[in-house]
């Protein structure tokens, strides 16, 4: 699914925890692009201080 | 039409008296017909419209702040998502029409998230408005928005679009749904507003235009067709709760400047926020029994530590002082195993039952002490419930100290620790009185029995008395010495308290107006002769009408 569509990440009802597989597409930024996802999912965003 | 009592969740506290209108009920489905157009033209007409319609929405969100801002860019993020044009595309492609290609596409994507529940079936919600906003934009006609009858109005409605709530006016008096949950958008908004609403109530339907009704949200209560009892008491404790709304915060103190911190009584962690909202200086009690109620084993301490620390991060800069476990036969939990007891009442209950488990108390001091080094602005004092004797005192504030609070403390409730305060406050830090149990000791009256609720009076003489004897000794010690009951509610008890030489008045943040207004207009004297006053008469009637009296003519 598209994780540029929120309904479709929303509809995907993944719970905290859950192991997700991230794919991009064969671009020049594929890696850094990848990097900023898994970085994002990594962090918890109700801790306090996270932005 | 009779009196009828229908039943919600409240959101944010509050009560409001008004006239009802209702909200537009949702257009109709629209028909699954084969589009008289061909289907790049629907195509557009889709595509304007949900252009259209993401852009109003984030135009609201640029007007808007805080939570209503959030929302709406999530909702215009939502109109114009990939996935949901690609099934509209789909639909379109079958010859549907544009307003059943969005209809149906919506459809799809609320199911699924139903499907999921909890947070995310409340989305759902938020696509049924998108869907309903762009449907009206197709058809020309108006979106079923906020009514504006030109009087304050109670609205009332199936459920409200984040659009909506954030374009209440003041003329909205409360808002009732039929749908929609506590952390639904309507619910978050009414709270941050602080628009008194009831979420949730099914039976709102029976609600039409123009009928009176009563919102309570502090108890999750709408009153249709309510009789004027019913009116008058909610119409006077709506105007105290706008007075509390209105009130600048300032903290307590009486006339002459003396301060008087005026705490809240807490019981659960989501309570912290409306108690700071109405301008808590910090928690006199925090009851933690919240957390042991259900459980048939204590909570772990990283459990009980993560509960501890969402209250000390509402406070930080401010005291909270946090009640051990108060459990006995007559607040049974099921790990603490109470067996039982012939006189509850009379046996193994507060401390007493946690010096019989001090594992439990041990593990509970560690996570308050923990919670309390994640926030080291916040100052955490600790107190032992119910303690009677000199040893309990040591025992509980060397446990306290040993595993790193600074603060320990008793709470005063048993008369044989009011007669000893000075003893007992040369050994603690502060005391806190707990006068619903004082009084049910001093008065040997079950405070459940109904047929001695006239005995069940803080006002009695000889309740005043012990009370004064452990303001007294904290003069005399200069230890803080503060009252947690719901005594310190009443306003007029409140002011005796203060001239009996408490500090500190902690109660639930609803009384917070009225008390601060009782101190304001009294000075310390006249605390003082209003209690000595009180002190010098033979029964609670008594006890008040003499305060009352020495305070009108000081």
């Amino acid at each position: 699914m598209n994780a540029g569509s929120i309904l479709a990440v929303l509809a995907l009802g993944v719970s905290h925890g859950e192991r997700v597989t991230l794919t991009v597409a064969d671009v020049d930024d594929a890696e850094a692009v990848l990097d900023r996802l898994a970085a994002f999912l990594n962090t918890d965003h109700d801790a306090p201080g996270a932005a | 039409m009779t009196e009828r009592w229908l039943t919600g969740i409240g959101v944010g506290g509050g009560v409001a008296v008004g006239r009802a209108i209702r909200m537009a009920e949702p257009l109709t489905e629209p028909v699954d017909r084969p589009s008289h157009l061909d289907a790049s033209t629907e195509t557009k007409r889709a595509q304007a419209a949900i252009a259209v319609v993401a852009d109003g929405l984030r135009e609201a969100a640029a007007h808007s702040s805080g939570s209503a801002q959030e929302i709406l860019e999530a909702q215009a993020l939502i109109a114009a998502d990939p996935s949901l044009w690609d099934v509209v595309a789909a639909g379109i492609a079958a010859s549907k029409t544009a307003e059943r290609a969005v209809y149906e596409a919506i459809g799809t994507f609320a199911a699924t998230l139903e499907v999921l529940g909890g947070y995310l079936g409340e989305r759902a919600a938020d696509l049924h408005h998108i869907g309903q906003r762009i449907i009206a934009h197709l058809l020309k006609v108006p979106y079923p928005g906020v009514p504006s009858p030109g009087f304050p109005f109670v609205l009332v409605a199936r459920d409200l679009a984040p659009a909506d709530t954030a374009f209440l006016d003041e003329q909205v008096l409360a808002i009732v749904t039929e749908e929609g949950g506590p952390t639904a958008h309507t619910a978050i908004l009414a709270r941050e507003r602080r628009i008194p609403a009831v979420v949730a109530c099914p039976e709102a339907r029976r609600i039409a235009d123009g009928d009176e009704v009563v919102v309570d949200a502090s108890g999750g209560e709408v009153v249709l067709a309510p009789s004027e009892t019913v009116m008058t008491a909610a119409r006077d404790r709506a105007q105290a709760w706008h007075r509390a709304q209105r009130q600048p915060i300032r903290p307590g103190r009486l006339a002459d400047g003396t301060p008087v911190a005026i705490l809240a009584n807490l019981g659960s962690v989501v309570a912290a926020h409306d108690a700071v909202a109405a301008g808590a200086e910090g928690v006199g009690l925090f009851r933690t029994e919240f957390l042991f109620l259900d459980a048939e084993h204590a909570p772990s301490i990283v459990e009980q530590q993560r509960a501890y620390a969402a209250v000390f991060g509402a406070f930080t800069g401010r005291k909270v002082v946090v009640r051990a476990l108060d459990a006995g036969a007559d607040k049974p939990l099921a790990f603490l195993g109470s067996g039982v007891e012939e006189n509850p009442a009379l046996g193994v209950r507060g401390f007493r039952a946690l010096q019989r488990r001090e594992v439990v108390l041990r593990e509970q001091l560690t996570a308050i002490a923990a919670a309390a080094g994640e926030h080291p602005d916040t100052e955490v004092w600790v107190m032992a419930p119910m303690v009677t004797t000199h040893a309990e005192t040591v025992a509980f504030t060397t446990l306290a100290h040993e595993l790193g609070l600074k603060v320990a403390g008793i709470m005063i409730e048993v008369p044989a620790a009011a007669m000893l305060a000075r003893e007992l406050l040369a050994v603690t830090d502060f005391a806190s009185i707990g006068t619903n149990d004082l009084t049910q000791y001093t008065m040997a009256a079950d405070r459940m029995l109904g047929p001695l609720a006239s005995l069940q009076d803080p006002w009695h003489p000889a309740v005043l008395q012990l009370i004064a004897a452990v303001g007294e000794a904290g003069q005399a010690t200069g230890r803080p010495v503060g009252v947690c009951g719901e005594a310190a509610a009443d306003p007029l008890l409140a002011v005796v308290l203060v001239g009996l030489g408490l500090t500190s008045l902690s109660m639930s943040p609803a009384a917070f107006p009225d008390v601060r207004a009782a101190l304001e207009v009294h000075t310390l004297a006249s605390t003082q002769a209003a209690a000595r006053a009180a002190l010098a008469t033979v029964d609670a009637a008594g006890a008040r009408a003499a305060a009352q009296a020495a305070l009108a003519s000081s």
